[in-house]
């Protein structure tokens, strides 16, 4: 709570600033620039028997129980659901409750929604005909939930009031700890046309074979979380925060067409009343099958595409332990599987598409699923579902639990371009990714998204880089967040769901390349995997928060991490360090022998200018006249004398032999000046070249930065001669500006330079051009020489 | 989920047969870095798009699948559409700047635009930025602009489609 206000006034200021000229970096700790190093204690919530300050849920942990009998149908004709469901809500926490609250979310596309009423106006002077379609599809679609019934399992009816997106129920009488609630709530709603309204959920109506496709989710009135961090989670929908749900059990029967096929969450219960023979001798084939098996073949969905059947068929679903239920329904559905072995269990990889999909869906969506389980099993906890589905239709991309939508599809002829078949790819191994956070690492998606989508997205770059090497990855390396992070119009990663500005960069890619940087660059990657891998256990069908994460982290890695949590997740301070200068120092023996002709060179070279390298040859006077000659024109005053000598011999007569042995040294203490100019603290990562050719890398922890956060100095002791120094040469930190990482300076160029001098000439082109300024080069210093002769002569 | 602007963006690309369109990002916004060039009197931009947005949008304006992937009748579809989008008056009520198309890199997810401003004198006026606006009724533009030790950045979106150029000392 607290924090969000302080996000939104900062929000404020940030919009006031963009418009002037001047951005400054948000910091939401207040103190980050002048002690990044600060301990979080004073922002984080104080620990509890909830949530303790190790990080780990605590021994009064609680949370919510929400178990559901629904029985729904899905009417082809009008597009609609008609849903009857009873919940039994357990109150598990230690506080009374005397109502209870419920989402509606497809109360969002209501005409007077929120979403629709804070949308603001477009610019008139471009708007293409698909919005205007859009807009007035919103003014006038009869969206939203219509409940017949909200009453007690017994029948009495319950005092209800609807706010918004969300269903306030008056318990009858207060609801004790431990005691249970059985609801029974009946409703009805039209679905939208996804391809119009948009949306995480809808229907696609395909014109060629007058068919739909349905993908139902957030369909039913669901049980607001009520936690100990929030109370009840009841933020209004607004189309772009998430949701938190209440884990449970559901038992789901679905009534459709008895020509469609269904995917739903969880278990199919009655197989031989909705499939054929053969498709469940197909479905017993697949769990033992190399590769995925056909349970309907593309010609039988192609076929199915005529059928109008009037009759219709119940499939009834069983989920177990999941935080929400979807499903998808269409005669023109394909359906293939492969069992998927998990220690002792078959895990079902199974994707449901139409022929609009192939040929990519069949090569790639039931592997890439397997494939998301392998990886991300491995660096957090076994999948714990039976399923796992993958589902084309019309939306792009949206997860629920064991089942996900996704919407690559090959053009009409077949083919299909690099960039379609890696987002089908990088899509699905994404939302099948979500099962993990934040489908059984419940964190809530309405207050913080980035703690599902900025940790999934992390996952899906390891899952992606396991594909293939190379492969395409848009979000994890750090270079690719460099342009983000040196813009001035960010917010911090700590910022409320519906406020982020550049909501991709910011909930996603951030936070993503954030962790790679805790994984490559600070912690390593042994550390950084038990930790991660202890947060994802901890947590695994409970509630985190923010602060459970940061303290699992640094709880599990011994490493404290508070200064990273404060200047990447709470400030938009970048990364970019620079070399100032370096210093040179050597060892003065203090022997008159060696040190006098190294101060009289020292010495020369200081006054050496350009008159005097030419007055050089000029005849002088007193060369003329030797008797003009007096002591001062002998006199050297490096010349080592007895009196030089002797002092020395005195001085070393009072050393000790480990002191003599000091001055014997021969080594270069080189003094590096760094200057943090993007205020993050960070490693530094020097690379130092040698004159012997040699190469070294040093990595400095980003303690460094304690007692001086802006600018430091750092002693570098070596026998070599340094030719060369680069900072992050391994680009592992997301540094902004790389033209001051190097000693000796280097220019380097802009990505626009870069780019107009690779494509302008080609290669013979540039060959040639540098034969002509080497020509040009010697006849200047030719002529130059040439001018400095006759002037001489002059 | 991948992409919450669905929820409020659309396509009429259902109509043409082509689904893959659609786009694949959560959000929508491009973010652009001109540097000064005081010799030339240009500011050299290099813009980041991401791919799916600008393929959307060159197949409602051309017609033509996987145009991005074909070079000399992309960079003209794309250059006239920085014409018409990204427009630099010296003067409020002057005529807008010419900017010169210098090429593109496309990979899979992005793709980088590079053009020139060839401006008259020290960047000032005002920048008008509607790129995207017409598709995407959540698009967020950003430029950074660069002149020596100096810079500022100016955000645009549907309700702010222009702002004056005006620089501050950096602040550190
Ligand atoms: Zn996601």
């Amino acid at each position: 709570m607290c924090l969000s206000s302080v996000v939104r006034i900062l929000l404020v200021s940030g919009v006031f600033l963009m418009s002037g000229a001047i951005s400054k970096p948000q910091d939401l700790t207040g103190s980050y620039i002048e002690d990044p190093f600060r301990q979080m204690e004073e922002i984080l919530p104080t620990p509890t028997a909830t949530r303790t300050a190790s990080g780990a849920p605590g021994p009064g942990y609680w949370q919510q129980r929400a178990d559901y009998k629904i029985e729904v149908e899905l009417d082809d004709e009008k597009q609609r659901i008609l849903g009857s469901e009873r919940i039994r809500y357990q109150n598990l926490s230690p506080h009374t409750l005397t109502y209870l609250w419920l989402q509606l979310e497809p109360n969002l596309f209501q005409p007077n929604s929120d979403a629709t009423l804070s949308e603001t106006s477009p610019s008139f002077e471009s708007l293409s005909f698909s919005a205007v379609r859009r807009l007035l599809a919103q003014k006038t679609f009869e969206g939203g939930v219509k409940l017949t019934k909200v009453g007690e399992s017994q029948g009495n009816e319950l005092n209800y009031r609807v706010v918004k997106t969300m269903l306030r129920v008056d318990l009858p009488q207060p609801l004790a700890p431990e005691q249970k609630f059985d609801l029974h709530i009946d409703w009805n709603y039209q679905i939208p046309d996804q391809s119009l309204m948009g949306g995480r959920s809808g229907y696609e109506y395909f014109e060629e074979d007058k068919n739909y496709l349905y993908e139902i989710a957030q369909w039913f009135p669901r049980m607001a979380a009520y936690s100990d961090a929030t109370g009840w989670q009841h933020k209004q929908f607004l189309g772009r925060g998430e949701f938190t749900l209440e884990l449970g059990n559901y038992e789901v029967a679905i009534t459709v067409p008895s020509d469609h096929i269904v995917a739903a969450t969880g278990v199919l219960k009655n197989p031989t009343e909705v499939l054929s023979n053969e498709q469940q001798d197909r479905f017993t084939q697949a769990k033992t099958a190399e590769k995925p098996v056909f349970i309907v073949t593309p010609e039988e969905a192609k076929k199915n595409e005529a059928s109008r059947s009037k009759q219709k068929k119940t499939w009834k679903f069983s989920a177990k332990n999941v935080r929400d239920f979807a499903f998808a329904s269409s005669r023109k559905f394909i359906w293939d599987a492969q069992g998927h072995p998990l220690d002792d269990r078959t895990v079902m990889a199974m994707s449901f598409y139409p022929n609009e999909g192939e040929p990519l869906w069949s090569q790639y969506s039931t592997r890439s699923i397997i494939h998301t389980i392998n990886v991300y099993s491995k660096f957090t906890f076994d999948y714990p579902y039976p399923v796992a589905i993958s589902v084309n239709g019309p939306v792009y991309g949206m997860e629920y639990p064991m089942i996900c939508f996704n919407g690559p599809r090959p053009e009409d002829d077949g083919t299909y371009s690099k960039r379609t078949k890696y987002g089908l790819i990088s899509v699905i191994i994404h939302e099948v990714g979500h099962n993990w956070f934040p489908m059984i690492v419940n964190s809530d998606e309405r207050q913080w998204t980035w703690m599902d989508e900025g940790l999934n997205t992390f996952l899906q770059y390891l899952a992606e880089q396991e594909w293939e090497e190379d492969y395409p990855s848009w979000r994890g390396e750090p270079e690719n967040i460099v342009t983000y992070m040196r813009s001035s119009d960010q917010v911090p990663i700590m910022t409320n769901s519906e406020s982020i500005l550049q909501f991709g960069n910011n909930a996603y890619g951030k936070p993503a390349t954030g962790l790679n940087i805790l994984r490559e660059t600070i912690l390593g990657r042994e550390l950084f995997d038990l930790a991660f891998k202890e947060y994802a256990n901890r947590w695994k069908f409970k509630r985190p928060m923010p602060a459970d994460l940061f303290r699992t982290m640094e709880d599990a890695s011994g490493i404290d991490l508070d200064w990273f949590w404060r200047g990447w997740f709470y400030t938009t301070f970048h990364t970019d360090i620079a070399i100032e200068k370096v210093e040179l120092y050597q060892i003065n023996t203090k022997d008159p022998e060696i040190e006098n002709p190294k101060k009289k060179e020292r010495e020369e070279e200081t006054k050496q200018n350009i008159s005097k390298e030419r007055n050089q040859e000029l005849p002088k006077f007193i060369e003329q006249y030797p008797e003009l000659r007096d002591f001062y024109n002998e006199f050297d005053e490096y010349a080592v004398t007895d009196a030089d000598r002797e002092a020395y011999q005195k001085f070393l007569k009072g050393l000790e032999e480990k002191e003599k042995a000091v001055l014997e040294r021969t080594e270069n203490f080189y003094v590096l000046h760094l200057k943090n100019l993007g205020g993050l603290v960070m490693p530094i990562l020097l690379q130092i070249e040698y004159e012997d050719d040699t190469e070294e890398m040093i990595r400095i922890p980003a303690e460094i930065w304690v007692r001086n956060p802006k600018s430091i100095k750092k002693l570098l002791i070596t026998d070599k001669a340094v030719r060369q120094l680069e900072i992050d040469p391994k680009r592992e930190t997301a540094d902004t500006d790389r033209s001051n990482n190097y000693y000796p300076p280097r220019i380097v160029p802009t990505r626009f330079e870069l780019f107009k001098r690779k494509t302008q000439k080609n290669e013979m082109q540039k060959a040639k051009e540098a034969e002509e300024k080497a020509n040009k080069k010697k006849q200047e210093t030719a002529s130059t020489e040439k001018e400095e002769k006759a002037e001489a002569e002059e | 989920m991948i992409n919450f602007s669905r929820l409020l963006a659309f396509t009429v690309l259902l109509v043409v047969g082509g689904f893959q369109t659609a786009t694949a990002h959560p959000f929508h916004a491009t973010l652009a870095e001109g540097h000064w060039n005081e010799e030339s009197k240009t500011l050299e931009v290099s813009l980041w798009v991401p791919s799916h947005d600008l393929e959307k949008l060159l197949l409602k304006r051309t017609g033509i699948q996987n145009l991005l992937d074909q070079g000399k009748p992309a960079d003209q579809a794309i250059h006239s559409y920085l014409k018409e989008t990204i427009q630099w008056r010296e003067k409020p009520q002057g005529k807008p700047v010419p900017l010169k198309w210098i090429g593109k890199e496309v990979s899979v997810e992005e793709t980088w635009l590079y053009f020139e401003i060839q401006l008259t004198q020290e960047p000032g006026g005002v920048l008008e930025y509607r790129l995207f606006f017409e598709q995407e009724p959540e698009q967020q533009n950003s430029i950074e602009i660069i002149k020596g030790q100096q810079k500022t950045t100016l955000h645009f979106h549907r309700e702010q489609p222009s702002r004056p150029v005006r620089f501050a000392p950096l602040l550190r």
